[in-house]
């Protein structure tokens, strides 16, 4: 599943959170951090592999706006 | 001789029918040379009467004030500016070198007051006026309207430290206001590549000079600003001239930065001096570089960020095990616990598995959980009942649960004998 990179710190904040939760049984808590690690390491890829996105804004002719990727 | 003013002068100069004469020489003897072969004198070359006249004049006129209209300012490539100064009757050609700077942006039609020293410039036979100071005889007026919107703004409060928000930490989309062709854009996105390649960017290319910059500049604030998923803002240009940059002292600019939802970063490339959209904004950056540097944080500090929550994961993952490891040393002193060891072999089979698969450093803190696990694997056999019939003990059992007092037990019941190689059927006495 992509997952935006924000999206991935996001859920891994939210991991570590719930581990550190007392309430949270083991079961769960070794999935998390199953889940957690995963994350972790995702994100680090992402960081040395991802290339700049760029989208430009233009207005449409039939009003409104358009959003496209460019290269730049 | 008659000394002719720069031929782009479009007013054109009256024929005044005066000549001026420089060669100190007699008409008398001007005849005689051209009449016959007279006496052995040197008539000067061109170059050398211009000399004559480069230097007269440019003595006489070592420094110059004069106050006309502006016509055909014209910036060459160079970025020096070439442009006439005249009234109603007369013409004077003008040159501004690059170096000058401007504090106000200039015009035709502006009526201006110059500074310099007068020049000849031999290969066209012309004088020009070398310019080092230019400002607009409104300039008074200029300066006024400025400062009085400056000062408007700020009364509204404007300029207020308390307004200006902070940027977040971590944008996950950025959006620049410039111009699509400048080197502005290209310095921020090389910034970004090299900083934070993950953070999206949206582009709303404008004009950032001209009449209609400051409108655009304004209208690309709020069209972002509508779009959504938009976590800062930067807006700018790189260098430029007073006139250049003008569009960002502009009412309209300020209200937009002023109303925008989104932190502004301003960015416009005039080291030294602040456009009134400097002061509105929530940032100010000297450069579009240093505005994308205050945009994004390095991905270093990311990659550390990550290491960090890492350690945190397995330190509360270890703490839990832990816990439980205590937990389960409680329970284990009461009798007829069934399979300890079975929950304990699920969970080091996790570990063992996940210490395989995470290759990021935190082997030593498995490795320990790891070993205490193991340690808690050998007491636990100690202490499990079923070793204890490996001693000769034997469990009774009546209909599947364990009989701990005799007291429990009456003539003619029967119960099963457990033992460590298996049970056997008996009754009692």
């Amino acid at each position: 599943m992509e997952q935006t990179f924000e999206g991935a710190l996001e859920r891994l904040a939210a991991v570590v959170g719930a581990l550190e939760n007392d309430g949270t049984s083991l079961a769960d808590a070794m999935s998390l951090y199953e889940e957690g690690i995963t994350l972790a390491q995702s994100c680090r890829r992402q960081l040395e592999e991802a290339e700049l996105k760029i989208t430009e804004l233009r207005a449409r002719t039939e009003g409104g706006f358009s959003e496209e990727e460019i290269d730049i | 001789m008659r000394i002719f003013p720069d031929s782009s002068c479009k007013d054109g100069n009256e024929d005044t029918g005066d000549d001026v004469v420089i060669r100190k020489t007699t008409k008398a003897e001007a005849q005689k040379l051209t009449d016959d072969d007279g006496p052995a004198m040197t008539i000067p070359s061109v170059s050398e009467l211009t000399r004559e006249l480069a230097d007269l004049l440019e003595s006489s006129f070592a420094t110059v004030v004069v106050q006309g209209e502006i016509s055909g300012w014209n910036r060459a490539a160079s970025g020096h500016t070439y442009f006439t100064l005249k009234d109603d009757r007369a013409c004077l050609g003008a040159v501004l070198w690059k170096s000058r700077t401007l504090k106000y942006p200039i015009k035709d039609g502006m009526k201006v007051i110059a500074t310099g020293r007068i020049s000849v410039y031999a290969p066209r036979g012309q004088y020009q006026l070398d310019c080092t100071a230019l400002t607009p005889v409104g300039a008074g007026d200029l300066q006024l309207a400025f400062e009085q919107l400056k000062a408007k703004l700020q009364a509204e409060g404007l300029f207020d430290q308390q307004r200006k928000r902070p940027l977040p930490a971590f944008p996950g989309r950025i959006g620049v206001v410039t111009s699509r062709d400048g080197a502005a854009l290209r310095d921020i996105l090389t910034t970004l590549r090299r900083r934070m390649p993950t953070v999206r960017v949206v582009l709303r290319p404008c004009l950032v000079q001209g009449a209609t910059a400051a409108e655009e500049v304004a209208r690309a604030i709020g069209e972002l600003n509508a779009l959504g998923d938009v976590d800062v803002l930067i807006v700018g240009r790189g260098g430029g001239s007073i006139e250049d940059l003008w569009a960002f002292n502009e009412e309209v600019v300020a209200r937009a930065i002023a109303g925008s939802r989104i932190p502004v970063i301003s960015a416009v490339g005039h080291e030294v001096d602040f456009t009134i959209a400097d002061f509105v904004a929530d940032v100010r950056a000297a450069t579009p570089t240093a505005a994308a540097e205050l945009a994004v944080r390095d991905r270093a500090e990311l990659v550390d960020a990550l290491s960090t929550l890492e350690r945190r994961m397995s330190d509360d993952v270890e703490a839990m095990l832990r816990r439980h490891r205590q937990e389960l040393s409680y329970l284990l002193r009461s009798r007829g616990l069934a399979r300890p060891l079975d929950l304990v072999r699920s969970h080091q089979q996790r570990v063992d598995d996940l210490t395989h698969r995470s290759g990021l450093g935190l082997r030593a803190a498995l490795v320990r959980t790891h070993e205490r696990l193991r340690l808690l694997e050998a007491k636990l056999g100690a202490l499990s009942p079923l070793s204890v019939l490996d001693r000769g003990f034997a469990i009774i059992e009546r209909d599947g649960a364990p009989i701990t007092r005799s007291s429990m037990l009456a003539s003619g019941d029967g119960v099963s004998i457990r033992m460590a190689d298996g049970s056997k059927a008996a009754r009692v006495e």
